[in-house]
């Protein structure tokens, strides 16, 4: 516990290491307000909010994930892009993205052409997924090997299929499943360290 | 430089005037025990109707975000009364001299008693007012700058529209009411002006992720506790004793009218809304129900002294029609009000107000009496609402007023708050990494 929160005491000064002191601070004061005080606090639900709440980019995203790293471990090197709670994360979000995916495909073999257009444009805009927008798209379409993602790419995909489907069918189906989708990915081994809940949350979840 | 100082003692002199008590200009009303204590119980029921929209708004959001509406009630009412205090009061009740506010009673003491339960009385309409906001921007609108617009609305917005009306009390008159406008406990001066600001609101918020197809037909988004939203609108009920009840500020038999009206308009407002809903073949589900009563109530809060029982339960009934025909033309305008605080308050309130003039008891159908009515509703929308439209685009450009589409995924209760309305019920939000 003293060395949880040693760690958790000491990233607001590494976030303005990281970031620079302006964004650091902003950063910190989230951290501080919602993260901070609990005894073992949500890494990536943070770092998730944080990116989205200041609109870091690629680099951004890179220097939080580096200035949490150090803060963790005491080094002053960055992170393993396999760091175990990362492949549990993607695992886990592979997982459910599968599970919307075969939901969606249940009826026509297909996900409808509304969800199709709609999440498209929501990759390929601004705060999409750029270059692996179409790969990304090409699997929620034709099925297959999922495209190699990033773990931020897919709680990204993630949360854009959340919009596109509350767009297409509403947000009370587009609860009810990911709910479903949820429970699929709770059977999972990687679930125990990564929940599911982390990327995506209904009040049924 | 030397004329600085005298400038500044100057300036100081106006501030500290401005800030004193005038007590040799106080009005006269509430000098009777018996009518300070009715007004007293009267702003403890007033207050009692801040715990009704919080039960109201609360049920009507979705579980992940009751928690939030919940909060804004409860800060906006204490935003409210500090912006009402500071100024909001002198600007409504003070010295009127002009007709468009008043300019002194800023920021007023606790003695004299009997001015000081006029203001907590006040305080707890301007409060109303503001509160209407919190249930059309629910699960969607974020805290910090829902609390900013709480402020202004009660500070500004509401009291210079409301000493058109009501700036009587120390000196001077409202421009409305030198006309002859009616409007005796706010179907317009209250509701329809938090109703305003509220759409002023919804409008540039937008509305709620998935809220209408791409077609514009409307999805419905049920709330998440029907049993809370009905006890809501019973608090409101009961509440509205004290709210039209005490606005005669005093203990004489007039509350017995103003409290048999506000009781018949109030069932008619439900039967109107039930007939509507038939005859418009929609489902009569509990929110629209509920909803009617309030319609009702809100109707006959402009004209609860000053017509007859049987007018009252016209006014009721159709503002039960007018209710669910505005709340349908809303939906098709693609406008999202997630209580249906707007056809409640806005457009049931401006009929009220109508109603207070066509119904007005040995005047009726006057038609002066109904322009004049019609003018204070047209110019007190086009006050409320263009001000709100400044504020919350103000608020919009330099604060940002929409959380964002991850937020509203996972709710706000957790995004503003770090907290959760039912943990038993709903998986933790901060699970561990």
């Amino acid at each position: 516990m003293a060395k949880a929160n040693r760690w958790q005491m000491a990233l607001p000064d590494i976030l303005a290491e990281q970031l620079g002191a302006h964004v650091g601070a902003q950063a910190a004061d989230l951290w501080l307000a919602k993260y901070a005080s609990d005894p073992g606090p949500n890494v990536i639900g943070f770092m998730r909010e944080v990116s989205q709440a200041l609109q870091f980019d690629a680099r951004q995203r890179n220097a939080l994930r580096t200035a949490v790293h150090r803060a963790r471990t005491g080094t002053t090197a960055g992170p393993q892009t396999t760091a175990p709670e990362f492949r549990a994360g993607s695992k886990v979000a592979v997982a459910l993205l599968t599970a919307i995916r075969n939901k969606l495909i249940a009826r026509t073999g297909r996900p409808p052409a509304e969800f199709i257009e709609d999440l498209g444009h929501l990759l390929g805009g601004r705060d999409g997924l750029q270059e692996m927008a179409a790969p990304a798209l090409g699997w929620i379409i034709q099925g297959g090997r999922i495209p190699e993602l990033s773990f931020d790419q897919l709680t990204d995909l993630v949360h854009k299929v959340y919009i596109a489907l509350c767009h297409t069918v509403g947000p009370v189906p587009a609860d009810e499943i990911f709910y479903k989708a949820v429970e699929h990915a709770k059977a999972l081994p990687e679930a125990e360290q990564f929940p599911p809940t982390n990327l995506i949350f209904t009040d049924k979840a | 430089m030397s004329g600085k100082p005298i400038t500044k003692l100057r300036i100081f002199s106006l501030l500290t005037l401005l800030l004193l008590p005038l007590h040799a200009l106080a009005s006269d009303a509430l000098t009777e025990p018996a009518d300070i204590v009715w007004v007293a119980v009267s702003a403890a029921l007033v207050f009692f109707m801040q715990a009704g929209f919080a039960l109201l708004e609360g049920g009507c959001a979705r579980a992940k975000n009751s928690t939030n509406v919940i909060l804004k009630n409860f800060a906006d009412l204490c935003f409210g009364v500090l912006g009402f205090w500071l100024l909001g009061y002198g600007l409504m009740f003070g010295s009127n001299a002009s007709g468009w506010f008043g300019t002194d009673h800023f920021l007023p003491d606790s003695s004299p008693g009997n001015e000081a339960v006029f203001f907590v009385f006040q305080a707890m309409f301007a409060a109303t007012a503001a509160t209407i906001v919190a249930g059309s921007v629910a699960e969607r609108m974020r805290f910090w700058p829902y609390l900013i617009a709480s402020f202004v609305i009660t500070a500004l917005i509401y009291p210079i529209s409301g000493s058109w009306v009501w700036g009587s009390f120390y000196e001077g008159s409202g421009w409305l009411a030198q006309r002859g406008f009616v409007d005796f406990a706010g179907s317009t001066v209250v509701h329809s002006v938090g109703a305003w600001c509220a759409l002023a609101g919804v409008i540039l918020l937008g509305p709620r992720l998935g809220r209408f197809a791409k077609d514009g037909t409307p999805r419905t988004i049920p709330g998440h506790n029907l049993p809370m939203v009905s006890l809501g609108v019973f608090i409101l009920w009961l509440g509205w004793f004290g709210f039209n009840g005490g606005s005669t500020l005093a203990a004489s038999q007039d509350v017995g009218t103003v409290l048999m009206n506000t009781q018949i308009a109030a069932v008619l407002g439900v039967i109107g809304t039930i007939m509507c809903a038939g005859l418009l073949k929609r489902p009569m589900s509990a929110v629209t129900i509920l909803n009617g009563g309030l319609a009702g109530l809100v109707s006959i809060t402009a004209g609860c002294s000053s017509m007859s029982a049987g007018f009252a339960a016209l006014t009721g009934l159709i503002g039960g029609f007018v209710m669910v025909l505005s709340g349908v033309a809303l939906e098709k305008l693609k406008i999202d009000d997630v209580v249906g605080a707007i056809p409640v308050h806005g457009f049931a309130g401006a009929w009220g107000t109508l109603a207070a003039g066509l119904f007005y008891t040995g005047d009726l159908f006057n038609l002066s009496r109904v322009a004049v009515q019609l003018l204070g509703i047209g110019s007190i929308f086009v006050w409320a609402f263009s001000a709100a439209l400044v504020l919350f685009g103000a608020l919009k450009l330099f604060v940002g007023i929409r959380a964002s589409t991850l937020h509203e995924q996972h709710g706000l209760d957790y995004t503003e708050h770090a907290d959760i309305g039912y943990p038993e019920f709903q998986a933790s939000l901060a699970p561990r990494s």
